[in-house]
């Protein structure tokens, strides 16, 4: 454990300290919770769905698979073993 | 908020022979509305990838995996901690039906704390999650009678 001094404005101390009564824990537990969850949530990468309509909206301009199967979505674990087995034949050399 | 995102939708959004593609775009369009922000597993992205190349051809697969990749916000980390609690979701699983890949989005939607699962994949529902299509419909204003 590392002893650091940090100043908080008086209005988050009291939010603190309803939280740490709240819970039935003290203001240390409540704070190194809430560092915790905070860092996380900046580990977090997140895009907004601009990104994805964008790809969605190129998809749809292209025809991306339009003679296809209607199934893919909903059966995407058997598409994603049947296309398993072929890139693992690929990479296996065949026996004579 | 934020809604993790899962293969199967991201799959239908770039399958338009697909039947859940019309689907997929209004739920993205209604997400985009409200501001929801989308959370992408490595995990996702990969089973995608495999997938994608065999159906749509590994060129429009590449490009949208660089689009996905290139967003400097596109995905979530996968850490011990969190692989762990897929682990531990995917132990309390009684089909073969919920993939560990799907009990990683599952972790993950737990961890956000994330408002829906963007996905058709009715197990999500089994597990306690929401799918976004019923997040929406939630979100919907009622018409008083």
């Amino acid at each position: 454990m590392i002893q650091r001094r940090f100043y908080l404005p008086e209005e988050l101390y009291a939010r603190l300290k309803i939280q740490a009564r709240l819970r039935k824990t003290n203001i240390t537990q409540v704070l190194r919770e809430l560092i915790a969850e905070g860092l996380k949530q900046r580990q977090t990468k997140s895009i907004t769905t601009n990104a994805l309509l964008h790809l969605a909206n190129t998809a749809e301009t292209e025809q991306w698979g339009k003679s296809g199967p209607r199934d893919v979505a909903e059966t995407h674990d058997r598409y994603f073993a049947k296309a398993w087995k072929k890139e693992h034949h690929l990479r296996t050399p065949q026996k004579k | 908020m934020m809604t993790v995102v899962d293969t199967d939708a991201l799959l239908a959004l770039l399958i338009v022979a697909d039947r859940h593609h019309n689907d997929a775009r209004s739920i993205l369009k209604a997400l985009n509305k409200i501001g929801e922000e989308i959370a992408l597993l490595p995990t996702t992205l990969a089973e995608f990838a495999l997938v994608a190349t065999y159906r749509i051809g590994r060129v429009k697969t590449q490009r949208a995996v660089e689009i996905l990749a290139r967003e400097s916000y596109a995905l979530l980390q996968i850490d011990e901690d969190l692989t762990l609690k897929a682990a531990q979701v995917y132990l309390q699983q009684t089909s073969k039906e919920e993939s560990f890949f799907a009990c990683f989005v599952m972790a993950a939607a737990k961890d956000l704390h994330a408002s829906c699962i963007f996905s058709f994949d009715q197990g999500y529902t089994k597990n306690g999650f929401l799918l976004a299509k019923d997040f929406l419909k939630n979100r919907s204003p009622r018409k008083t009678p």
